[in-house]
């Protein structure tokens, strides 16, 4: 249905049809676990496969993931050394 | 302080949102073209299991990869903060190593490899569930993989929450 069409239903419809989608994907995603759990014994498809992408994966964001954590580490050094404001209350004399 | 925010917080966390847009988005793209131009049906008419032949090495490979990325992204910070403080602050390496070993903890790296496992698991199997289940053709592909980048990210804060509390409160 349109996204038209449903703004025009009940908020009771649309969170039962929100609701009935919500438990349609969790159902789907569990028996894909499930599948892949017993796909695991056919290691022999699946092993050299898996370096491949290891190995494009992990080369491929390695550069990318260094450079943000050393900007991570560069800013939290700066701000955990840099002297802070004080906002102490002065006491009345 | 800044062996603690990276190791327990910002090393796992951005390794995990960075590569949630990266593998992510590939892994929704990928496995989406594969269902929309009938590959994956080809695959099962042929007899063969798509899950064993695509889904199992995209997240087995994530469960490898992730932690060990983490774990190089806390050293990189760590060492880029202690050039910063040596440069900007004129902190001498005595100085630094000290205030690391009186805070440090073994248990801390655990804690982030624990988390960067949890994230990882969340990288991988959102964004090829949702790249399995692409519907709809070109614009199919292009719904999915958003998707998954945007799940697979609220995932990890959800997560990120969930062991915080976890795993603190067994430390």
């Amino acid at each position: 249905m349109a996204n038209g069409a449903a703004l025009t239903l009940g908020p009771v419809r649309l969170v039962a049809r929100w609701s009935l989608r919500s438990a349609d994907h969790a159902g789907r995603f569990t028996f894909l676990l499930i599948d892949m759990l017993r796909g695991l014994a056919e290691w022999r498809v699946w092993f050299p496969r898996t370096l491949e992408q290891a190995t494009a994966v992990g080369y491929g964001s390695l550069f990318i993931v260094l450079l943000v954590a050393g900007f991570a580490g560069a800013v939290t050094s700066l701000q955990t050394g840099s002297p802070a404001p004080c906002r102490c209350i002065t006491p009345a004399r | 302080v800044i062996n603690e925010s990276m190791i327990l917080e910002l090393g796992p966390v951005l390794t995990a949102l960075i590569l949630a847009g990266r593998i992510g988005a590939r892994y929704a793209a990928e496995l989406g073209t594969m269902r929309v131009t009938e590959q994956i049906d080809a695959l099962e008419s042929l007899g063969r299991s798509p899950v064993s032949h695509l889904l199992i090495p995209r997240v087995v490979a994530g469960l490898l990869v992730i932690p060990a990325l983490t774990m190089f992204a806390n050293a990189t910070g760590i060492v880029v903060g202690y050039l910063t403080a040596k440069g900007s602050l004129g902190l001498t390496y005595a100085d630094y190593e000290y205030g690391a070993r009186a805070f440090f903890q073994p248990l801390d790296l655990w804690y982030s490899l624990i988390k960067s496992g949890f994230f990882a698991a969340a990288v991988t199997t959102i964004p090829c569930y949702i790249g399995y289940n692409t519907q709809q053709g070109a614009e199919g592909v292009g719904r999915s993989t958003t998707a998954a980048v945007v799940s697979a990210s609220v995932a990890i804060l959800m997560l990120d929450a969930l062991t915080t509390k976890l795993l603190l409160t067994a430390k």
